[in-house]
């Protein structure tokens, strides 16, 4: 059974005015003014009491326009950024494409690349010599998956990353956007795949601007406004309505 | 059980990293992987030529001299120098996926104790020639290896969290490990720095952690129980020290990068 338990969390990111990021500045600073921190700090609040609980079958959109926190939100989630304050409780396996091929090393061959990243996603190493012979073969790399990543097309590099996202068969799937690049048969083969894993996960999360495919991938809908929760519930067309609203608001304003 | 598995993955992961590093670093040389024995090798060609005449210590005696107290100072200097930039190089990485981020520097710990010993027996093996003696009190070596590394370890951490919020330690690093180098008895005796300053030869660490190396190697003996209990409280204080203030900052590094 897998779960996202969110309660209440916020995100602060400290903003340094003037901050010297230095030594030798501080220290210049620092004397200065005769002990007193020179710089200014400001609080940025990037997410404000956000909670939200998911089980298995859940299917969650979460929309809002930019800068709402919604990336921020899926960091938390996945554990790269640790909430400054509330929790942040997750059961389950997961795998997140919030970035493809986020840990390439571009001097590594593409074989040394999957094992690489496979290890940072957490997976053991028989388990990816299972899944390597899949993973080649889906991204239709062939002979140049023995040379170093550096000498391929954005177009190649980002078809390995996708299959090694996808070849794995997560509990929890976590998609930012989605992506446009490889050719025309790659991103049908691409959505078909993707469509699969959706139905296979326990639980997915995606955040996106299309509404026509949270209406069509999701069951709940997240919308954040203004780095807080303004609707979240099974009602999508409700969630969605809103998020239009608002938006048509702030354009006449 | 979850957290076992956490463990050997990151494990794992630090291997990884390690076989790695080496295989980008040398990979387009023709000599390939057997640099990171050549180099130790030349360099100790190179400076005992020139200083074995400065000390006015015959050239075969110099060798294994510079050479036992040589290999320990490199590992620890490129653990740290490397590992203060740690985690700033993979800022890219630690901003898109969630990864336990004391993995960093400990590779770069770990790339410098493979080269340690890499080019420990290569040495060891052709110094036989030069009439290094491969006595009884060799066996002390791993330890003295280990109590180095777990304080290249501590002060790797405590560097690699200090750059991540202020930039230019890691120049400032570079500096003061080349001073440090030349207060730290490598080139020369124990004995000249502590005529000279007894209070310098007392106070730097390194001091006691080169004697772990060439008391064995040069003088054929086990080193003090002084020394060696130095090492023991002072290993044992920064590795706890630099884990504690790595723990104590990590999930704050993120927001730094």
């Amino acid at each position: 059974m897998s779960f996202i338990h969110v309660q209440d969390v916020s995100l602060r990111f400290i903003k340094h005015l003037n901050r010297p990021n230095s030594l030798k500045e501080s220290v210049i600073q620092y004397l200065l003014n005769f002990g007193k921190p020179s710089y200014q700090m400001q609080d940025f609040w990037v997410l404000r009491d956000v909670g939200f609980e998911l089980q298995d079958g859940d299917r969650l959109g979460i929309i809002g326009v930019n800068g709402a926190g919604k990336s921020s939100l899926l960091k938390v989630i996945t554990g790269i950024y640790q909430p400054t304050q509330g929790h942040v409780a997750v059961a389950g396996r997961i795998s997140s494409l919030i970035e493809l091929g986020a840990g390439f090393d571009p001097e590594l061959t593409g074989r040394e690349n999957i094992y690489l990243n496979c290890l940072i996603s957490g997976f053991s190493k028989r388990e990816i010599q299972k899944k390597e012979a899949s993973i080649i073969e889906f991204s239709e790399l062939k002979d140049f998956i023995d040379s170093p990543i550096k000498y391929y097309s954005s177009g190649m590099a980002l078809r390995l990353g996708f299959s090694i996202a996808t070849t794995i068969n997560p509990e929890i799937l976590i998609f930012d956007e989605l992506f446009a690049a490889g050719d025309m048969c790659f991103v049908e083969k691409a959505l078909e795949r993707i469509n699969d894993m959706v139905r296979n996960a326990h639980i997915f999360v995606t955040v996106s601007h299309d509404n026509a495919q949270v209406r069509s991938l999701c069951n709940k809908v997240l919308y954040l406004k203004d780095r807080r929760v303004e609707y979240f519930g099974n009602d999508v067309e409700y969630g969605i309505a809103q998020y239009i609203k608002d938006s048509a608001m702030g354009a006449m304003s | 059980m979850k957290k076992n598995s956490q463990w050997f993955n990151d494990f794992e992961l630090i291997k990884t990293f390690v076989i790695n590093a080496f295989k980008v670093k040398y990979k387009r040389s023709k000599l390939g992987m057997s640099w990171s024995m050549l180099n130790p090798i030349l360099n100790i060609i190179v400076v005992s030529s020139v200083f074995s005449q400065v000390m006015g210590m015959p050239y075969h005696t110099f060798v294994v001299f510079y050479f036992s107290g040589f290999l320990a100072w490199t590992l620890f200097s490129s653990a740290l120098l490397q590992g203060a930039n740690s985690l700033i190089v993979n800022e890219t990485l630690i901003k898109k996926v969630p990864i336990n981020l004391i993995i960093f520097p400990l590779t770069f710990v770990a790339v410098s104790t493979v080269e340690f010993l890499l080019g420990f027996f290569v040495l060891a093996i052709l110094l036989c020639f030069l009439g290094l003696k491969v006595s009884i009190a060799f066996l002390f070596l791993p330890v003295s290896l280990l109590l180095l590394v777990m304080f290249s370890t501590g002060v790797c951490l405590l560097a690699s969290v200090m750059t991540a919020f202020f930039r230019d330690v890691a120049y400032i690093l570079t500096v003061v490990v080349q001073l440090w180098f030349y207060l730290t008895p490598v080139l020369y005796p124990k004995k000249f720095l502590v005529a000279k300053s007894h209070l310098l030869a007392t106070l730097n660490p390194m001091v006691v952690y080169i004697d772990l190396f060439r008391e064995p190697i040069v003088n054929d003996i086990l080193p003090s129980p002084k020394t060696i209990g130095t090492a023991v409280v002072l290993s044992t204080i920064l590795l706890y020290f630099g884990i504690m203030v790595f723990n104590k900052y990590k999930s704050k590094i993120i927001f730094e990068l």
